[in-house]
């Protein structure tokens, strides 16, 4: 087998006032015809600058570079813009992780799938649309005439990421660079994609450079295995040597971070904290037009959850299964039929995404003030003294409490949210998603974090998750939820080995949990 | 270097404004002439030492008319920015926290109202009472009420879903309280702006209604008053209609400068 | 965009003007002022107002005033002005022409001077020139339309002596030489509208050329400049239109300023000299068209929003 790609001593930095800079530092790859190899690491490890230099679109005005790119004999680092555009789309394809920002909005599919044949071939139109139907049915899309002339936003997120893939592929490139290409997308969609990619890779014997922050995927995917942290690669080798026998540090904990099933303690039965009965939210639609009555979407349908003092029960599901709104239920925030009975004060609550659950115009000490000032008498003295004590308790410093939200990292800020959520001393918790937005390595922090709080205070937490492998680590009783009802529950052991319904099946299968624990 | 240039921006903002600014307070004590005074002799003079930007049709200086009308004017678009923001707030928080048939109502009369030039709003509105400097920042904030309601609203429509708001009221926070603690302060980004624009676009329309003599009524001289009455004297005094428009140039400039920092 | 989405914005457009039409109306019908008094003056005996009164309809209950009104209205017949005894539509009619002309002219000039302009800027984003056109769109946007109508007599009229200042010619009586001198006018309303516009177009071409899609039409093998026109231009005009569309409409409105400027006796005069005379009827017919032409503008816009932008057509 041939070479394709030889990458030897890249190194980039890229200077940006607003930004930490940017950099790889002594970057070597080398890939051969048809193989695929994962490139693994968190945010700002490095790993798509790699891809992006490789692919030439890093800009190339304000960054330094060093090192050579290899193609067919050729520099892509210094060879003239001309001929690095000749490669472009041909030879060497990409697709990102965020398949509707990376299409052109106000563009048809067609004409944007059909792209690289108007640049580097000499087709007529009509031969062009051929070739374009046809590779949108080779990535599985069905209904090619129809999603020839859609625009993206009439696609959905897996649909969009196919096309991505088609116009990437249309030229039957050398190189396939894919850049996150599922991160964004819902965990079943993600699977398909994989195994198009995979697919495509035989067929087609396209090489492809595969970037995750997900080692599992990579091992579901790649023969070899790059593992980058802060610019530099920590780890390279074959995938299989490098799960069983990891060397370096920071592989070692990337892998940890995948659960592998092992005996768990029962929990000894306790009273209950709530108890919910025959719960049912149904949502308006929105109105089509003025003069037809809005129907109604039931969004929960007479479901029943029970959550036991201090216990963290997991609810897992997948989008649109109503998890969301039950936890908005529970907190009073939307109304519902039916009853949910709680033997605690109010209960409070951590949202997924730390960028829009704290208020920005206000300080960390503000926000963490406002319960007490709402709802307790205590002087500001007292307010104070609890603010700090509250931000030590989930690990942050003092002085943070006259931050802003923005001057706070994703970890930073759900600490703070978490705190927050603390203020009032609620002895139920219900955590919406909390991990999800974070990075791998952070993720373990806030669950750390998490568990040692409830042990502390005997905290019962609904710990509310589309991943099965996140409510691991932290859950010992697990309600798989579907179509606004819980479908299934048992103890986290239960769930892995031996599951019931389809649905549970399918969410192992969508984590890889299978795959590793047998 | 985005940033550097902004900052840049700002600053001649800053400078120009503080310039205006100065002029108008040292307006308030002192003018080299009495704006009012009028001097046969003087009729249409020239730049000269005496009278840097000149006398007027009337023999009066302009740079001492120029310096009392720019305060008229700048009180006049301070005024309306004030009316204005004041009530677009209160309408457009309301309708935009609360929604429903109180919300469809108002916003489409807002609608309705923003079909209205906000100047032509204004002109009828003066029209119909008498042309007085009180009238006029009357007309001209009830005239600028629906566009500052309407960024309102959108603001409060964009932020009562966000996760901070839920976490309020879990919190304990009542809707005032959420409304004009929580969110109001995070609009202060986008109004700020709208601010400026909206203190700009006041600035011109009181120019342009004195400028067609149903704004600033005379003896109280204003930027735009003095431009209308410059125009028959194009030929012979030029000075009188240029100084004061580029005194009005200079403080929407200015403004304008600061405002697209902010942005 | 479909025929039902544009045909719901339709419906839509007539409601608002009906609700302006009622505005203008309800706040005619509220103002301090008999109408009878204005006609018939204050030494009138009761006698004859309450005959005029009743002969104007004043006495009749305000929604049928309203609807009798607006039927008229919408069959041409505006009224009777009060100042001059003639019908307020033939008034109009004679003026109309003038007013729209100098709007047409003045909002080619934007289009002409915004889009090469835009694009050059863009194209060479913190070149010599980009920076000299920033600096200069900043202080063109500052310059009030009158004062630019002043500046181009002084320099074009009165120093150059390309036209005669307050010499307007009749477009009745020589075309060209109404269009010539209307061109002056429409420059002084250009300007700033223009240099509002180049900033926009200029900053939405960059903020778009950041986004995702454009590095994907990079990885295809596009050229700088094709990535520009072929992918970024339509993505970047969506809020140019929506600016557009409203400075067309600010255009038409402050005509009424410019015209006093140039001595143009359009719409603007009888709109100022009525408000000055209460004459109602002339005041009421100018309002309702001029926010009828700023709705029917709008909608306009609404619709080639929907050509530009696919998302806005969906049916949702």
């Amino acid at each position: 087998m041939g070479k394709v790609l030889e990458v030897t001593d890249l190194n980039i930095r890229i200077y940006d006032k607003d930004t930490p800079d940017t950099v790889v530092f002594d970057f070597d790859l080398s890939l051969d015809e048809g193989e695929i190899v994962g490139l693994v690491g968190e945010s700002g490890s490095g790993k798509s600058m790699s891809a992006l230099a490789i692919a030439g679109l890093l800009n190339r005005h304000d960054m330094e570079k060093r090192g050579k790119i290899m193609f067919e004999g050729r520099d892509l680092l210094t060879c003239p813009r001309e001929e690095l555009r000749s490669h472009q789309g041909k030879d060497i394809g990409i697709i990102f992780q965020e398949p509707m920002t990376s299409l052109n909005p106000v563009k048809k599919i067609g004409w944007q799938v059909e792209e690289n044949l108007r640049i580097h071939t000499d087709l007529t139109p009509e031969e062009r649309k051929k070739r374009a139907l046809k590779v949108l049915k080779d990535v599985e899309l069905d209904d090619a005439e129809r999603v020839y002339n859609s625009y993206p936003h009439q696609l959905s997120g897996g649909m969009r990421q196919r096309v991505m893939i088609a116009s990437a592929m249309i030229c039957n490139p050398k190189i396939l660079i894919a850049d996150e290409p599922s991160t964004a997308l819902d965990v079943s969609v993600q699977a398909q994609i994989l195994k198009l990619l995979k697919r495509l890779n035989r067929t087609h014997n396209t090489a492809i450079l595969f970037i995750s922050h997900d080692l599992s995927l990579v091992r579901r995917l790649c023969e070899r295995v790059l593992v980058m942290k802060g610019g530099y690669v920590v780890e390279s080798g074959k995938t299989e040597k490098i799960f069983k026998e990891p060397e370096n540090e920071y592989t070692k904990k990337l892998i940890a971070a995948i659960p592998i099933c092992e005996g768990r303690q029962d929990p000894i039965d306790k009273e209950n904290i709530l108890m919910a009965k025959g719960v049912s939210v149904s949502f308006k639609e929105e109105r089509k037009n003025l003069f037809t009555k809005p129907g109604t979407i039931e969004v929960l349908k007479g479901l029943n959850i029970r959550i036991k003092k201090g216990e963290i029960l997991g609810l897992v599901g997948g989008s649109g299964c109503g998890k969301s709104t039950l936890a908005k239920a529970i907190t009073g925030i939307v109304p519902y039929k039916g009853t949910i009975d709680f033997y605690c004060k109010s209960p409070k609550m951590v949202f997924q995404d730390p960028y829009n659950s704290l208020n920005p115009a206000k300080t960390v000490g503000w926000i963490l003030e406002e319960p007490l000032k709402n709802c307790t008498d205590l002087s500001r003295e007292e307010r104070q003294k609890k603010v700090v004590s509250a931000l030590l308790e989930v690990g942050l410093e003092e002085f943070y409490k006259d931050r802003y939200p923005n001057e706070l990292s994703g970890g930073q800020r759900q600490r703070v949210c978490i705190a927050q959520a603390l203020m009032l001393e609620p002895e139920l918790l219900i955590a919406d998603e909390p991990v999800s937005a974070l990075d791998v390595t952070i993720q373990e922090q806030i669950i750390a974090l998490m568990q040692e709080l409830q042990r502390k205070r005997n905290l019962s937490i609904l710990f509310i998750s589309h991943d099965l492998r996140v409510v691991y680590k932290i859950c010992n009783y697990v309600c798989i939820m579907d179509k606004g009802q819980i479908v299934e529950r048992g103890s986290i052991e239960d769930i892995y080995t031996k599951p019931i319904t389809d649905v549970t099946k399918k969410l192992l299968r969508d984590a890889g949990i299978r795959e590793v624990s047998e | 270097m985005k940033r550097k240039k902004k900052n840049l921006n700002f600053h001649i903002g800053l400078v120009i404004s503080g310039i205006m600014l100065l002029m108008i307070l040292v307006g308030l004590f002192y003018t080299p002439y009495n704006p009012e005074a009028m001097d046969s002799t003087l009729k249409n003079a020239g730049i000269s030492l005496a009278h840097p930007f000149g006398c007027d049709n009337f023999g009066r200086d302009i740079l001492s008319r120029i310096m009392v009308g720019s305060r008229t004017t700048v009180i006049v678009g301070l005024a309306t920015v004030v009316i204005g923001t004041f009530f677009g707030i209160i309408i457009g928080a309301f309708t935009g926290y609360f929604g429903g048939l109180a919300d469809e109502i108002l916003m489409r009369i807002m609608d309705a109202l923003l079909a209205f030039p906000s100047i032509l709003l204004a002109l009828v509105i003066i029209g119909l009472f008498n042309p007085s400097t009180w009238n006029l920042i009357m007309a001209l904030g009830i005239a600028f009420i629906p566009s500052f309601a309407r960024i309102v609203r959108s603001e409060f429509l964009k932020c009562k879903n966000m996760d901070y708001v839920t976490a309020a009221k879990l919190n304990g926070a009542g809707d005032l309280r959420v409304m004009f603690v929580h969110i109001l302060p995070n609009t202060i980004k986008v109004l700020s702006s709208s601010i400026l624009i909206g203190f700009n676009n006041a600035v011109l329309a009181e120019a342009g209604m004195s400028f067609l003599g149903i704004g600033v009524m005379p003896p109280d001289p204003s930027l735009g008053r003095m431009m209308s009455e410059a125009q028959s004297y194009i030929f012979s005094n030029p000075g009188f209609a240029i100084f004061p428009g580029v005194v009005l140039i200079l403080i929407i400039l200015g403004i304008s400068l600061i405002g697209s920092y902010l942005e | 965009m479909n025929a039902k989405k544009i045909i719901k914005k339709f419906i839509f457009m007539l409601l608002t003007l009906l609700l302006v039409s009622f505005l203008v109306f309800l706040a005619f019908a509220i103002i301090p002022g008999d109408p009878a008094v204005h006609k018939l003056g204050t030494q009138a005996t009761p006698e004859s107002l309450e005959a005029l009164r009743e002969e104007m309809g004043l006495n009749r209950p305000f929604f049928e005033r309203y609807a009798s009104w607006l039927v008229s209205f919408v069959k041409g017949d505006m009224g009777v002005s009060y100042s001059y005894n003639m019908p307020v539509g033939d008034m109009i009619l004679d003026k109309l022409p003038i007013t729209l002309t100098m709007t047409v002219l003045a909002f080619c000039f934007v289009l002409i001077i915004t889009f090469p302009t835009g694009i050059l800027c863009a194209k060479h984003n913190g070149g010599k020139l980009d920076r000299f056109i920033v600096i200069l769109n900043q202080i063109m946007m500052s310059v009030p339309s009158f004062f630019g109508g002043i500046l181009i007599t002084i320099i074009f009229g009165v120093v150059l002596k390309l036209f005669m200042p307050g010499g307007y010619i009749s477009y009745t009586k020589n075309f060209v030489k109404f269009l010539g001198y209307m061109c002056f006018p429409a420059i002084a309303v250009a300007i700033p509208k223009a240099a509002m516009s180049i900033k926009l177009l200029r900053s939405s071409i960059l903020a778009e050329a950041e986004k995702d899609y454009a590095r994907t039409a990079y990885s295809h093998g596009n050229t700088t400049g094709d990535v520009l026109i072929h992918h970024v231009l339509q993505n970047a005009m969506i809020p140019v239109v929506t600016f557009l569309g409203m400075a067309l409409a600010d255009i038409f409105a402050g005509s009424i300023i410019i015209e006093q400027v140039f001595n143009i006796p359009g719409m603007g005069r009888i709109l100022l000299s009525s408000i000055s005379n209460r004459d109602y009827p002339v005041v009421m017919a100018i309002l309702v068209l001029l926010a009828s032409a700023v709705i029917i503008i709008n909608f306009i816009v609404d619709i080639v929003y929907g050509i530009i932008d696919p998302r806005v057509s969906q049916d949702d």
